[in-house]
């Protein structure tokens, strides 16, 4: 057996080496860090998530093609406001003009919740009957279209854009999501939010006793 | 091989390598001066406080010698015994003095200063140690002089208080003048005829009055500010100057001593910059690896 261990260790060597790298591969670069930064921001690894949101528009900046970077503003504009931060997304706003896109378009408008009927079909099918429900203050409908998302950002997100609308039932199923994937900055946002839910002295304490121990 | 043959020459081969071991060492030792004889000297000093067992004693800059013991005398002073090599036993002559050195940074040591053309010093001599001021004993010695300004403070304003007081002679002085300028406004015959006028004379009178006093105030003034001016020299001047070139070497020492560092912060956080730069190179080579086609598209929240 073991006169085919170097063989085998060739061969694998020969594989790697055979494999051809994409010519984009900043693209590929940047959408891994990208990824690498929200599972650190909302984990709350700010030092991590910084490093790996520099790094990736970093990459983005390597093309003259500003949709990759215009994603990654949009979506760190996103997230902020999925955790309760306010954002305007004024780094996407400097270079919306440059990025001719729809899709784009659409999201940022649902981000700063100015969403119209005509954008919707824009939308990823994701929050097309959200996105609905919200333009007509069907408030109910759109709190229930969140938890038919398919993503678990989404859900997250929605749930952020419909804040002050969410019931306490709701807002206790996105903690739990929150929680079991380890999204503290999340879990942490809708502690401080469930306490407007809250009456109970009791009940309250121990939310804040639930803050205090994950700050 | 035969194999008697085979175990005197591994024999051989070990021997050679320990003699080549233990001659290393030995000489290794000998150039550090370990075999040479020392020479044993003494100093008495108030206190142990900076002083330990291997603490170096330096010349122009070189260690020659190390503290050897330390004992407390039964009088309470301390008795401080240090050895110096052969080759350096030259530098130690009579009226040589030691300092001991106290950096604000950096650990203490004392420094041998020796005089041109004078005998060499006998073993067993003893010496004598200057203390250097450190901060604290800046600050101690700063207490004293800082009571004498608060004393001297006090002393100006209770003279500015009796000037201001109704019974002081400032007072009583002006008041006298009033008095008599009221007289002269009212009997001012004499020197009408000689100015020819009434006004003329008043203004004279005034001025000859107020000029009067006014020269007394200065004279007077004069006479305290010398007294508290000659107080300042003694008391706070002399030792302010001295503290004062005592901050500045000390200050000079810490600028030293954190110009270098900041050197060293600089090469530090250049190579660490490298080294995230590096990393971060790293962590996309391997995320490059695992990449599949669905990784070029950042799926938005």
């Amino acid at each position: 057996m073991i006169k085919y261990i170097p063989f085998l260790f060739l061969l694998f060597l020969a594989c790697g080496c055979s494999l051809k790298t994409p010519e984009n591969q900043w693209q590929y670069k940047s959408t891994n860090a990208f990824n690498s930064y929200t599972k650190n921001f909302l984990s709350s690894k700010d030092l991590l998530a910084k490093n790996d949101l520099k790094r990736a528009i970093k990459h983005a900046k390597q093309s003259a093609n500003l949709h990759q970077l215009a994603k990654i503003y949009l979506g760190a504009c996103a997230l902020n406001i999925s955790v309760g931060t306010q954002d305007t997304c004024e780094k996407y706003t400097n270079i919306a003009l440059l990025v001719e896109n729809n899709a784009l378009r659409s999201y940022y408008k649902l981000l700063t919740k100015h969403i119209k009927k005509q954008d919707i079909k824009y939308l990823n099918k994701n929050y097309r009957i959200f996105a609905h429900a919200l333009i007509n203050k069907d408030y109910a409908k759109a709190e229930k279209s969140i938890f038919h998302m398919q993503r678990n950002s989404s859900k997250i997100l929605a749930m952020a854009l419909l804040a002050k609308h969410v019931s306490y039932a709701s807002l206790q199923e996105i903690i739990n999501i929150a929680s079991y994937q380890g999204q503290k900055k999340v879990v942490l946002f809708w502690l401080e939010e469930s306490k407007k839910h809250v009456s109970n002295p009791n009940e309250l304490n121990k939310i804040n006793q639930k803050i205090k121990v994950l700050q | 091989m035969h194999y008697k043959t085979m175990k005197r020459t591994v024999g051989l081969f070990v021997l050679t390598f320990f003699i080549i071991i233990l001659g290393s060492l030995f000489f290794l030792l000998k150039e550090k001066g370990t075999f040479e004889k020392r020479y044993s000297y003494s100093f008495e000093t108030d206190s142990a406080e900076y002083f330990q067992l291997g603490m170096p004693v330096k010349f122009s800059g070189f260690n020659i010698g190390l503290i050897d013991d330390i004992k407390l005398n039964d009088n309470g002073s301390v008795h401080v015994a240090f050895s110096v090599q052969k080759k350096y036993k030259k530098f130690l002559s009579e009226g040589s003095v030691l300092i001991i050195i106290k950096p604000l940074i950096g650990s203490p040591h004392i420094d041998l200063f020796t005089s041109v053309d004078t005998p060499l010093l006998k073993e067993n001599a003893s010496l004598t140690l200057i203390s250097s001021d450190n901060i604290n004993d800046i600050i101690m010695s700063l207490q004293p002089v800082v009571q004498k300004a608060k004393a001297i403070l006090d002393n100006v304003h209770t003279i500015t208080n009796y000037l201001a007081s109704e019974d002081s002679e400032l007072i009583q002085i002006l008041q006298n003048m009033n008095t008599l300028s009221a007289k002269l406004a009212k009997n001012d015959s004499l020197l009408t005829s000689l100015t020819g006028s009434k006004k003329a004379t008043k203004d004279i009178i005034t001025s000859i009055n107020e000029t009067k006093h006014i020269m007394q105030n200065i004279k007077k003034i004069t006479h305290d500010m010398s007294k508290i001016t000659k107080a300042l020299n003694k008391t706070i001047i002399q030792p302010s100057s001295a503290t004062i070139k005592e901050i500045n070497k000390i200050m000079k020492d810490i600028k030293k001593k954190l110009g270098s560092y900041d050197k060293d912060l600089l090469q530090l956080k250049e190579q660490i910059t490298v080294g995230v730069a590096k990393s971060n190179q790293i962590i996309d080579k391997v995320d490059a690896l695992m990449a599949t086609e669905s990784d070029a598209e950042i799926q938005l929240p």
